[in-house]
């Protein structure tokens, strides 16, 4: 089932749209609904959806009020607007699709093919991964191949080779050993998943790390750690404790 | 050739929702209370030259209207909301449309359903 929540202030759009998706998917599960800011927010860490389609403007704020308190590809964004114009680039940027009311069948079912299509991207990848996985141990380290796909290539890497990965909005920028960059096409959310076996560790909402990598955790300007490939990766105060657990025991 | 807007567009309605008239009637019933509300909000914020709360409210008004396939409405309510705030005498034309619409909806709805 595809567990799906409806933000949206405007009780005619919301009962209508409720009643298309559910006459017209029966895998999509309507766990509930939330028309203002803080509501969707507390509605979203409760029930922990698949996707949400958004109205850009709710009763007390707009949509980027709510989708900025989560990380990015946690969940899938449908914009629902009546908007014709300028906000579409913000739109088109931090979403999935985006649908114009009022919402015809024809495009609410495109956009939730959309989705369907991602999920099953996201699935290939990781039975791609699975093909793949050799589970070698390297000079002591678990190891692991993984493919990065970019929009023109398919790379097989060893992940003891990937120094970081960093988001970039809906695609990774992946930094290697070797001081090849590789940019896929995919949300670093999805690695991180492949990788959390493998010595990787989420440090910042945009960076994962792989710790056989890390030089030093310093605390001058802000928290951050020293890779050993000179770069500088900035540790969120969230994350600051995971880090201190993983390298000084707390 | 464009397609000659309707005061309400059922058939296109029904394409979405397929045909249910309690849902289309529990969907009037709630935009007539909305309606009401908007429009004495959006009055207000008009007098007081409230720009930020009248942009909402027309806005709201006008996806109400056009998710239920008040065509010529939600027309109305697209060029009230790209009018300049202190073009009075046109907000004042609209408006007077806007309600005339308004009660030509109510007065003929139940033909409509």
């Amino acid at each position: 089932m595809i567990r799906t929540l409806i933000i949206e202030d405007d009780l005619i759009a919301s009962s209508v749209l409720k009643k298309m998706l559910l006459n017209n998917f029966p895998d999509i599960e309507i766990l509930g609904e939330a028309t203002n800011v803080k509501d969707s927010i507390l509605l979203i860490e409760q029930k922990k959806p698949d996707l949400v389609f958004f109205d850009i403007e709710v009763s007390d704020g707009n949509a980027f009020n709510i989708i900025d308190n989560f990380e990015k590809g946690v969940f899938k964004i449908i914009f629902v607007t009546s908007h014709t114009s300028g906000a579409l680039k913000a739109i088109k940027l931090s979403a999935l699709d985006y649908l114009i009311k009022p919402v015809t069948k024809k495009d609410l079912v495109e956009a939730v093919n959309k989705y369907r299509n991602t999920i099953q991207s996201s699935e290939k990848l990781i039975s791609q991964h699975k093909v793949f996985n050799e589970n070698s141990y390297n000079e002591g380290r678990k190891n692991t191949k993984v493919v990065l796909t970019t929009t023109q290539e398919y790379f097989i890497v060893d992940s003891n080779d990937i120094v970081r990965c960093q988001s970039d909005s809906y695609y990774t920028n992946f930094f290697l050993s070797s001081g090849d960059k590789i940019f896929v096409s995919k949300t670093m959310k999805e690695y991180e998943t492949l990788l959390a076996d493998y010595g990787f560790i989420r440090v910042h909402n945009s960076h994962l790390v792989n710790i056989n990598y890390i030089k030093s955790f310093t605390r001058k300007e802000g928290d951050y750690l020293i890779m050993k490939d000179g770069t500088k990766v900035p540790v969120s105060r969230r994350r600051k404790n995971v880090i201190l657990n993983v390298f000084f025991g707390g | 050739m464009q397609k000659q807007r309707k005061h309400f567009n059922k058939k296109a309605l029904l394409k979405n929702i397929g045909k249910d008239d309690n849902f289309i009637k529990m969907l009037l019933e709630i935009y007539f209370v909305s309606f009401e509300t908007f429009m004495d909000t959006n009055k207000k914020a008009i007098e007081n030259d409230d720009k930020e709360l009248s942009k909402r409210t027309i806005h709201s008004i006008k996806g109400s209207s056009g998710t239920i396939y008040f065509e010529i409405m939600t027309d109305l309510f697209e060029e009230l909301s790209n009018v300049e705030i202190n073009n009075k005498n046109r907000i004042i034309d609209l408006i007077i449309d806007i309600e005339k619409e308004y009660y030509y909806i109510r007065k003929n709805i139940y033909i409509f359903v």
